[in-house]
């Protein structure tokens, strides 16, 4: 048991009982400690006059009892660190040091970090531990350990490259809580905090702020990159979204940035587009090169002038033609994502049985009477064919057919199948490229057969952006955007074959849509009972050399 | 736990007997009816020191008479000697259980003077005897004399055991009805006892012999150690007093302690009695030195 941070009321009382302990231990019988002597002789005459204490004797050693009950009174409120502010004894600290980036703005870190310590040494230390709050959550100092410890800690501490953690760290404050323990959260940076967070919070808990006087200001930053397919419809081009904030009203534009792409300057042949600070940079090759923005100048910020992005890499798809089907070749050279070659193609077209491109993904036209379907997906592995047939309809383009005309203009019913197999293979039914189905004349067909060159060519997945801290967004074959489990790393740089920037507003102009104003905490709350008990064991080692040399003398039984 | 008396190897020390050989027990007179020795006596007869001449009486041996006299004055005379006998030693050495208390035990001091004394004696042809004491006396060695003794009588010493409490006026008592020749009685003990030390010093007052009262001291005897809230057993008597140490009763303590030192020391003036005090826990020879001034004790 520790009486670590006992009120007035408590210590008081505990004064009280040490008092009458002794009191009652003075007064009550001796315990005696005997010895064998070689006689008694003299003994006895020296004590006719001064007899032993006996049970219930007159109270006759009042400097002795005052003295131990001074040793006494000193430990027990050395110990018991009373605190004179009235708080509840109960009450417990949750102390969080912001380590995200915006804490990196000038000396800030430092002088928050210099007034935690400051507060710690006067917190009680069962009922206070201490969060380092930045890309991840960790415990810096736990209840009951010594605030040394805390020192050595932080020594390898500093703000890091990620996005505020903080109110994620408060809501999961808020889900463990619980109702028996009032429970004080002092926030030690400037990571803003939005009200619909604060609300989560129980009613027993309590969020201040520890402010940091001289927020330092002028600070731009690097807020958006990201990468989306051309709009001049390029296959192997994409166009780049550069964004620029800052915490001042300065327009910022492409003036203010460096890019480079894979180590070299990106020049100006491309077209930029700017509007509020942000731009586009066109047709940037999508061949997986690195695309480095640094923003010119020194400001309060550095984390934020820095941004990177891993391009897509989408090459040309590689078609082989059977010659049987020269009539697709319009269709195909219209295309640029397409080139035709006989030479180590990614995609196959043909029609059933002929001898060409074997163990290549193929789009397959096959007799009517061979295939129930019209159209049929055949994809390797066991996926559930539900969930790829729903995928693939979109991926090729069959939901803007019209089937009905097809249908009516063939008898026949328009249907599409997949099931697993060995191969990528999409099976067509040839008689649908013959005039009577007015399927090749449709204006659906070239986006058909387009969009059925890349879902048999699997083109590569990317990433549109890769934000510290955020879901991982992935691009797919299918043009679909797929908003992943995974998440980013919270800090920004290289990691995992990710590479990642950070991109907050937030960090950037330090502030915060709907942040709430928090209370700020008064420093001086709790009384620093840590010299104080240095103290008062100071006094007692000196009472207790007292005693022992008036004991030594035979002054004091 | 009680010490036991030291063995007869760690006794017979031959350094220390062989320090012992510088010094001599010179008494005034010794009574007669000893054996013939060194001690000068009271009696006249056959010796080496010339004393008188008396007129030749029938029985007188007639070598003594002095024939030169007789053919001068032609009377019959004979001369007549100082006798030399030697002196009785009775040691009592105090075998109670206060002796064999602490460390070293007062008992180691007290075997090591006994030893001293009796190899002196009898390395100068006195007889001695031994008369250990707690609450009766033992009479272990009547009367011994001849330097051959000392082993013989160290073994005796050896043998000594711890016994019950010291009553040292009883045994006085007793060795006074002992009728035993005058001579020197030693008595070598702490005096601790329980009525009280004028009850040990009326029944010494009325001993014929002469007197050598050997006090075995300690430190801690003036000054105790013990502090705060004891309760002190006495060793013989099992008896118990509690005691709150103060400075006060501190102060009564050595008062008390003085008393009974100065009345010792009285005792010891008045009756002419030789009073040694030896620091039981200091060596034994050093502490002799001082009694045997320039090596010879006179008494």
């Amino acid at each position: 048991m520790s009486f670590v941070g006992l009120s007035p009321f408590w210590v008081g009382a505990g004064l009280v009982a040490l008092s009458v302990l002794l009191y009652l231990m003075q007064r009550l019988r001796v315990q005696y400690r005997e010895i064998s002597v070689a006689t008694t002789l003299f003994w006895r005459a020296a004590v006719q006059e001064a007899p032993a204490r006996v049970f219930r004797q007159r109270f006759r050693h009042i400097w002795a009892y005052l003295l131990i009950l001074a040793i006494c009174s000193c430990l027990w409120i050395a110990f018991a660190e009373p605190r004179w502010d009235g708080t509840d004894d109960r009450e417990r600290y949750v102390l969080l040091l912001d380590g995200s980036a915006g804490m990196a703005r000038g000396d800030v870190f430092e002088r928050t970090v210099g007034q935690l310590k400051k507060d710690v040494s006067s917190l009680p230390a069962n009922r206070r531990r201490v969060l380092w709050v930045g890309g991840q959550v960790s415990t810096l100092l736990a209840s009951g350990e010594h605030g040394l410890l805390l020192d050595r800690r932080l020594e390898s501490m500093a703000p890091e490259a990620s996005r505020s953690t903080m109110e994620k760290e408060l809501r999961h404050l808020a889900a463990v809580s619980r109702k028996d323990e009032t429970t004080t959260v002092l926030i030690y940076g400037n990571s803003p905090v939005r009200q619909v967070v604060l609300d989560l919070m129980p009613a027993h808990y309590t969020v201040r702020r520890i402010a940091q006087a001289g927020y330092e200001t002028g600070n731009s930053g690097i807020t958006a990159l990201g990468v989306s397919e051309a709009a001049s419809g390029l296959w192997d081009r994409v166009d780049v979204l550069v964004k620029l904030e800052n915490d001042q009203d300065r327009s910022l534009g492409p003036g203010n940035v460096a890019i480079a792409l894979n180590g070299q300057p990106l020049e100006g042949a491309l077209s930029i587009e700017s509007s509020d600070g942000a731009f586009v940079l066109s047709d940037v090759p999508a061949d997986g090169g690195l695309l480095e923005v640094s923003l010119l100048g020194d400001d309060s910020l550095v984390f934020d002038n820095h941004a990177q992005l891993r391009l897509p890499d989408r090459p040309l798809i590689k078609v082989q033609l059977s010659p049987s089907l020269s009539s697709l070749q319009s269709v195909l050279s219209a295309d640029p994502a397409l080139m035709l070659t006989d030479q180590a193609p990614d995609v196959v077209i043909k029609r059933k049985g002929e001898d060409i491109g074997r163990d290549i993904p193929t789009l397959e036209f096959v007799p009517q009477a061979e295939q129930e379907t019209s159209f049929k997906l055949i994809y390797p592995g066991d996926d559930d064919s539900a969930e790829m047939l729903s995928t693939a309809v979109q991926a090729l383009g069959l939901a803007q057919i019209d089937a009905t005309a097809i249908a009516g203009a063939s008898q026949k019913t328009i249907s599409v199948s997949a099931e697993g197999g060995d191969e990528w293979r999409f099976a067509v039914w040839g008689e649908l490229l013959g005039d009577e189905y007015n399927f090749v004349r449709s204006r659906s067909f070239p986006l058909f057969i387009s969009k059925s060159m890349r879902w048999l060519a699997q083109t590569r997945k990317w990433h549109p952006y890769v934000a510290a801290g955020y879901p991982l967004m992935t691009r797919g074959f299918n043009g679909r955007d797929v908003l992943g489990v995974r998440y980013v790393p919270a800090v920004a740089g290289s990691e995992e074959g990710l590479t990642v920037s950070l991109l907050d507003s937030s960090v950037t102009s330090g502030s915060v849509k709907s942040a709430a104003d928090l209370e700020l905490a008064d420093h001086g709350a709790s009384i620093d009972t840590g010299n104080l008990g240095t103290a008062l064991l100071l006094v007692t080692l000196i009472l207790l050399s007292v005693e022992w040399c008036l004991y030594q003398k035979g002054n004091i039984p | 736990m009680a010490a036991v008396a030291p063995t007869l190897r760690e006794l017979f020390d031959p350094d220390f007997l062989k320090a012992l050989q510088l010094f001599r027990l010179r008494a005034r007179r010794v009574a007669v009816g000893g054996r013939h020795a060194e001690q000068d006596s009271s009696g006249m007869g056959y010796g080496l020191e010339f004393k008188d001449f008396r007129p030749y009486v029938a029985g007188d041996d007639l070598r003594a008479v002095d024939w030169n006299i007789y053919r001068r004055l032609g009377k019959v005379v004979v001369k007549v000697f100082e006798e030399q006998q030697d002196l009785p030693l009775y040691l009592m050495p105090d075998v109670s259980r206060s002796m064999f208390l602490e460390d070293p035990p007062r008992i180691h001091s007290a075997l090591r003077v006994s030893l001293a004394l009796a190899a002196v004696s009898l390395g100068q042809h006195d007889s001695i005897g031994l008369f250990p004491f707690a609450d009766d006396l033992q009479v272990r060695v009547k009367s011994m004399s001849g330097k051959g003794g000392v082993m013989s009588f160290a073994r005796h010493l050896s043998q000594l055991e711890e016994r019950g409490q010291t009553e040292l006026s009883t045994a006085v008592k007793r060795f006074s009805d002992m009728s035993l020749r005058r001579g020197l009685l030693v008595i070598i003990s702490d005096f601790f006892e329980a009525g009280g030390v004028a009850r040990v010093l009326d029944s010494l007052s009325g001993c014929r012999h002469d007197l050598l009262l050997i006090q075995l001291v300690r430190e801690s005897d003036a000054k105790p150690a013990p502090v705060g809230d004891v309760r002190l057993r006495d060793c013989e008597t099992n008896e118990v007093v509690n005691v709150s140490v103060t400075a006060e009763v501190l102060n009564r303590y050595r008062e008390a302690y003085e008393d009974f030192s100065e009345e010792l020391a009285t005792f010891a003036r008045e009756r002419q009695a030789g009073l040694l005090r030896l620091d039981a826990e200091q060596d034994v020879l050093g502490q002799l030195g001082s009694l045997f001034e320039s090596g010879v004790l006179r008494i």
